[in-house]
């Protein structure tokens, strides 16, 4: 169901800029001397693409007035509607002492689908994500309840997880979600934040949730590259995956199919972290250093070269991106895959603590009861004894 | 429990550790947006 929805999700990110493309014949402008028309409007406000080009170079000329010093003199052969279109449509001559690439972009024209993208759609559906996400774990724990450690608890502990292994653990759940909380301020502020508590209130909160967000990120890229260095092995798959995955798990009952360290779902769960959690640094690392890494054009170039949007029927996507665009997509991207992994973190989160007795102790003190491991992972049981078994024959 | 805490304060740390550095460094949104002519501080 997840990745059902992760597709739709994904299809629409790309649909986007292919529905923005989509061309109509240009529309008879005689009747008002080449101006735009009533109908213009009206396609304009139905939400429809409008044909700029009859205006987008219609700018005045600035030479060709006649001079200022002359009878009757102009002040210049642009008036203030060329300008502001040659603003809109950036044409205009601009200069400024702001430093970054798009500082002379002050409309951007095409931005008005991200804006109402990531009011509409991108809230709505992420937050149906997590919040049903949520009650599906509810409905869950009233259906199968608390999974218990079935046999006889033995009171002997096996060492699952080593202290460094649950330092990284611990820094990338708490830098986790702290990330998703910041990130939510972020993006609920102005419709939802602002009418609740003022603009006053809600810019302290922003500024130190925008901090929070900035500079913890370092603390979660760093605990993805520990994660992924200590538990890569462990993470390969195997054939008792299969086994596994047939089974459901044994969630539902049919016993305990055997697994290894990790078996199929926590691998599932491994790889999610480490592919959107990776996604979701390099966006954010674009989104960090804005218009200094711009990333999509280059990805929808090899998209296109692997021929992955046309199998899907979206045509060839849009190489030649505008800088603030590629920022728009940044956004989007790094909130889509957020919402995505959180979804898939929160079901992690419920089965390693209310979800499964004898979970918890792996990430807390890092040793298990012996029972629940023989329970959950009776071929990593296996090996660890056999290590010892043989480290105790040696010595 | 021991972990948790480390993480936390190493999450502190981190944090502060990246803001100091990438401010030192000339990557404040008011270095990296102001022209050569704007004197800040
Ligand atoms: C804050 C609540 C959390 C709790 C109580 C928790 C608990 C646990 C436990 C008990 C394990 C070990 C499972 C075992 O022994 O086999 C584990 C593993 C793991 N955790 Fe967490 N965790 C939390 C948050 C997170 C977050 C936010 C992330 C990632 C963003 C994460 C990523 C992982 C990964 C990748 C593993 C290894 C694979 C797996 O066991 O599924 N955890 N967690």
């Amino acid at each position: 169901m997840l990745r059902l929805f992760s597709v739709f999700l994904l299809a629409m990110f790309f649909a986007l800029p292919a529905y923005a493309q989509e061309a109509e014949p240009a529309p008879d402008r005689s009747a008002t001397g080449g101006a735009q028309t009533l109908e213009d409007i009206m396609r304009r406000q139905q939400g429809l693409e409008v044909d700029n080009s009859f205006r987008s170079s219609n700018t005045g000329n600035p030479t060709g007035g006649a001079s200022p010093t002359d009878q009757l003199g102009t002040l210049g052969g642009a008036s203030d509607p060329d300008l502001w279109r040659g603003l809109r449509f950036d044409s205009a001559d601009i200069t400024t002492q702001i430093q970054h690439p798009a500082a002379t972009v002050l409309i951007q024209d095409t931005g008005m689908w991200w804006l109402q993208f990531r009011e509409g759609p991108l809230t709505k559906y992420g937050f149906g994500l997590v919040l049903g996400t949520m009650a599906l774990l509810v409905l869950f724990y009233l259906i199968r309840g608390r999974i218990r450690i079935d046999g006889e608890k033995t009171g002997r502990k096996i060492l699952r997880f080593k202290s460094i292994e649950r330092f990284a653990h611990w820094l990338l759940a708490g830098s986790f979600i702290l990330l998703g909380l910041t990130g939510v301020i972020s993006l609920l502020g102005r419709n939802f934040l602002i009418p609740a508590l003022g603009p006053e209130g809600f810019s302290t909160i922003a500024i130190g949730a925008k901090w929070v967000h900035n500079n913890v990120s370092w603390a979660f890229m760093l605990a993805i590259v520990m994660i992924f260095v200590l538990w890569v092995v462990h993470n390969l798959p195997h054939r008792s995956d299969i086994n596994w995955l047939l089974k459901g798990g044994g969630i539902f009952g049919g016993g305990h199919p055997p697994a290894r360290k990790f078996n199929a779902g926590q691998k599932f769960i491994f790889w999610s972290v480490i592919i959107l959690g990776g996604s979701i640094s390099a966006s954010g690392l674009s989104l960090l250093f804005p218009f200094e890494l711009p990333m999509f054009a280059a990805t929808f170039e090899k998209l296109n070269q692997f021929g992955i949007p046309q199998l899907l029927g979206l045509g060839e996507l849009n190489t030649n991106l505008a800088p603030h665009t590629e920022m728009q997509y940044a956004q989007l991207w790094h909130a889509i895959v957020s919402f995505v992994l959180f979804a898939i973190v929160i079901a992690h989160i419920y089965i390693g603590s209310v979800g499964m007795e004898g979970a918890y102790d792996a990430m807390g003190s890092g040793e298990v009861e012996e029972q629940w491991a023989r329970e959950h992972h009776s071929l990593w049981v296996e090996e660890v004894k056999s290590k010892e078994a043989k480290a105790g024959g040696s010595s | 429990m021991r972990e948790i805490f480390l993480a936390f304060a190493a999450m502190a740390v981190i944090a502060f550790g990246a803001s100091y550095t990438l401010g030192e460094m000339g990557f404040s949104s008011q270095d990296q947006t102001t022209g050569g002519s704007v004197r800040l501080d």
